[in-house]
């Protein structure tokens, strides 16, 4: 009986792996640590160095690293703005204003400041889609509600999506100094803890929008699928944190005369657990392993949370069901780990809305699904008719000779 | 973003091909798509046989593929290979599958070698290897019974040693080919008062011997599985491989490179091509048909990272211990989901077999579905490695 723990090693290498051990091992020692002073702890251990690009002399390895971290923050089950620090600084590169805020970015980098994204619309009663806008008149207000924004209340300044004017609406981004006059935070209790909040704001006096227009627009665009895929990661931390709790349990519990690990069922769950963690693992690896390389990834992230958005919530209903009474209680860590699956599976969109990504790629062209393995498919035939049981929907093309190779 | 080419993470997992890969894909495409033309596919259909293909061409087209020089690239020169990476070897497997080529699924052109490189003396890889890489000759796997599925290790069939010849009697069930093969991979029992795993040993059967009758069953797929009679077939010494009594270390020690070779993901991305193009731009019009394909679009994803995952363990030289496992139940849940899809999403004509008119896509999704129920049983199916995946992986105690 007893046994070695499942060795997961990184598949993004070496460095990665060490990083990971030595993340997850000092964030679990500081589980109880004040915020700002584990803040300023990561910063010190150099971590929020990924918030530097590496035209600002970020390190190479950044964004592997910035996925390592986020994994590892899961599977310590401590929450941190680590993943709203660096949404912050990919968000400012993207809408091409790096450079003029470097200042604000060596600070985050630091650890003396913190920003995080205010980007997700509170929906108004009418259904109607933007709730913030700014407006010229004596100068710059801001106006609206957010949702969804991490460690608001903690924050010195919020990096705030708007729309700009009555004319254009152009989407733009406007810097908040958390305390400013007219700015509200209201926390939302979640599943998963308090650390995300609503932030109203009430005729703010505003700066100039650091940027604005289709830069910006596509900036935020990129900034929900980069959430997703650091979500993703998490998640894939979570995972590992629970399946590592389950293993330890169904090796110690003992009824009927044995461990109940040595149970048939319990075996198959475990292995169905693993399953399901390393298939995160693998898609989470691969759109890391894209956006290191600068290569489109959307495709990529997508899959990597919609799957992770379903299999990890699965991972942790397998490991409730194994671990029975003792795990329900809040006394023991699984439940917590549970609750963060709920929120992470949530945040910056679900199974649901990933798939609906992808099948919105399969609808301009069925082969922007398809892996780039070499092989090319035939377009297929336009489809056009509205199927019903009594005229049912012809896909009747007669098997195609597939194309092979380059 | 700007990409940082020039840092490599060291050890970490190939997400796409290399340009050698890449090369041997291309390479192996255009042979096939020459050999396995619809036309070739008409005339020499073989119902009775699994794929379909029929056995002068299966023997042909082996043939030709290890004239062109796609079998054995990893094996040694000396031995007829070409000394080169293992993962072509893996990418010549994949895309037969993915052309829905004949069945070499005995592992005669990848996992078998292999246990010939490791556990056969001098003589017989001299004997075997060269021939192997030719494509001239095929074996069949000898170990499964009627009584030793699961249990591999209850195996009957008794070799009693007779000075230098053994004689072998018993049978063989569920022999894959068994009936293409010109020798037999045969497992049997050489010590029945030893504890079962202890005695066991693995022998090379010519196929031709006295004494062998072959029969065979209809499958639900249609096709013809076979089974072998061992009636005082006899043996020689020469043909024992390895140590007496040390067969079940090298069958579980070919285990792995068997699972690596079936979790290949060539068939699933094959059928996935397949459901595409015969969905056609369905995806537009129905949201659910739409929902499907994504689903299935990130379990074959899953699968084809996992080749490139028992890639990267094998270059770091760690002995997979589950790994291989987990491959095998990603490629064959994957394969049965994408069929269960083609069942649904072709609304009334899914059930239209290959020859009727209105069947969908040749009829290839309706024929998969019911060849592909042994992926649930066979080779571990789906209990079995699990089984394995929490002993081995987990590190859980035997049930």
């Amino acid at each position: 009986m007893g046994g070695v723990p499942v060795e997961l090693p990184s598949l993004l290498g070496e460095e990665q792996e060490l990083l990971y051990r030595n993340a997850v091992r000092f964030l679990r020692e500081r589980r109880e640590a004040d915020r700002r002073t584990l803040w300023r702890e990561m910063a010190a251990l150099g971590w929020l160095d990924v918030c530097l690009p590496p035209a600002l002399d970020g390190p190479a390895n950044g964004v592997l690293s910035a996925f390592t971290l986020a994994e590892a923050q899961g599977a310590a089950g401590v929450q941190t703005p680590f993943v709203a620090a660096v949404l912050v600084t990919w968000l400012l590169r993207d809408a091409g204003v790096a450079e003029q805020r470097r200042d604000l970015l060596i600070d985050l980098a630091a650890g003396r400041v913190l920003a995080v994204p205010v980007v997700v619309d509170a929906p108004l009663p009418d259904r109607s889609q933007t709730s913030s806008f700014t407006r010229a008149g004596d100068g710059w207000r801001l106006d609206g509600e957010k949702l969804f924004v991490e460690f608001a209340v903690a924050a010195d300044a919020l990096l705030v999506s708007a729309v700009t004017g009555e004319g254009e609406r152009e989407p733009a981004l406007v810097l908040v100094p958390r305390q400013a006059e007219g700015v509200r935070v209201e926390t939302l209790r979640s599943a998963g803890g308090d650390y995300q909040d609503a932030v109203r704001f009430a005729s703010v006096a505003i700066d100039a929008p650091l940027a604005a227009g289709a830069l910006v627009a596509e900036a935020l665009e990129r900034l929900l699928l980069h959430g997703a895929a650091l979500r993703a990661a998490e998640l894939a931390g979570i995972g590992r944190a629970a399946l590592d709790l389950t293993l330890d349990y169904v090796r110690i519990r003992s009824q009927f005369g044995r461990p109940i690990g040595s149970f048939q069922a319990v075996q198959h769950h475990c292995a169905d657990m693993l399953r399901d963690l390393t298939a995160t693992r693998l898609l989470v690896a691969q759109a890391a392993w894209r956006l290191h390389e600068g290569l489109p990834a959307a495709r990529e992230i997508a899959m990597a949370k919609a799957k992770a958005s379903e299999a990890i919530p699965a991972l942790l209903r397998l490991a409730h069901q194994v671990t029975g009474g003792v795990g329900y209680y809040r006394d023991y860590p699984l439940e917590g780990y549970y609750r963060r699956a709920i929120d992470a599976a949530a945040s910056y969109g679900g199974p649901l809305e990933h798939r609906r990504l992808l099948a919105g790629l399969a609808a301009q062209n069925p082969a922007l699904l398809r892996r780039d393995d070499g092989h090319t498919v035939p377009d297929g035939a336009a489809g056009g008719i509205r199927p019903s049981i009594l005229r049912p929907f012809p896909p009747i093309l007669e098997r195609k000779g597939r194309s092979g190779g380059a | 973003m700007a990409s940082e080419r020039e840092y490599e993470p060291n050890g970490a997992m190939r997400f796409a091909d290399t340009p050698e890969q890449r090369a041997l894909r291309a390479a192996v495409c255009a042979f096939l798509r020459r050999e396995l033309t619809p036309e070739a596919r008409r005339e020499h259909h073989e119902p009775d046989q699994l794929g379909g293909w029929s056995v002068p061409f299966s023997k042909a087209f082996h043939r030709r593929l290890g004239a062109a020089g796609f079998i054995g690239l990893s094996w040694p020169v000396e031995y007829g290979g070409r000394g080169r990476d293992p993962s072509l070897d893996a990418i010549v497997v994949r895309e037969i599958e993915y052309h829905r080529g004949p069945n070499l699924d005995t592992g005669t052109i990848s996992f078998l070698p292999r246990s010939i490189l490791r556990y056969c003396d001098e003589t017989q890889k001299r004997a075997f290897l060269p021939r192997l890489a030719r494509g001239e000759i095929e074996f069949f796997l000898g170990y499964s019974e009627p009584e030793a599925g699961s249990d591999l290790a209850g195996l009957r069939l008794r070799a009693e040693a007779h000075g230098d010849t053994f004689v072998l009697r018993g049978q063989k069930a569920f022999s894959s080919s068994a009936h293409m093969a010109d020798y037999g991979w045969v497992a049997a029992c050489t010590d029945p008062d030893a504890p079962k795993h202890r005695g066991i040993s693995l022998f090379i059967v010519d196929m031709q011997s006295p004494g062998l009758t072959i029969t065979a069953s209809r499958t639900v797929g249609g096709w013809l599985h076979h089974a072998v009679y061992f009636d005082d077939v006899e043996v020689p010494r020469a043909l024992l491989v390895g140590e007496l009594n040390a067969g079940w270390r090298m069958i579980m020690g070919a285990l792995d490179h068997e699972r690596a070779m079936l979790a290949s993901p060539g068939a699933v991305e094959g059928a996935f091509d397949e459901l595409l193009v015969a969905t056609a731009n369905r995806a537009r019009e129905d949201a659910a048909a739409a929902d499907l394909l994504a689903r299935l679009a990130i379990e074959a994803e899953v699968v084809a990272l996992s080749a490139n995952w028992l890639d990267s363990l094998r270059k770091a030289g760690s002995e997979p211990q589950y790994e291989t496992s987990l491959a095998l139940i990603f490629k064959r849940e994957t394969q049965r989901a994408i069929e269960a899809a083609a069942m649904q999403v072709f609304g009334p004509f899914a059930p239209l077999q290959a020859g009727s008119p209105y069947a969908p896509a040749g009829g290839v999704f309706e024929q998969d579905e019911r060849d592909h129920l042994y992926y649930h049983f066979a080779a571990g199916g789906f209990d079995i490695t699990r089984n394995v995946i929490a002993a081995r992986g987990l590190g859980l105690p035997r049930d």
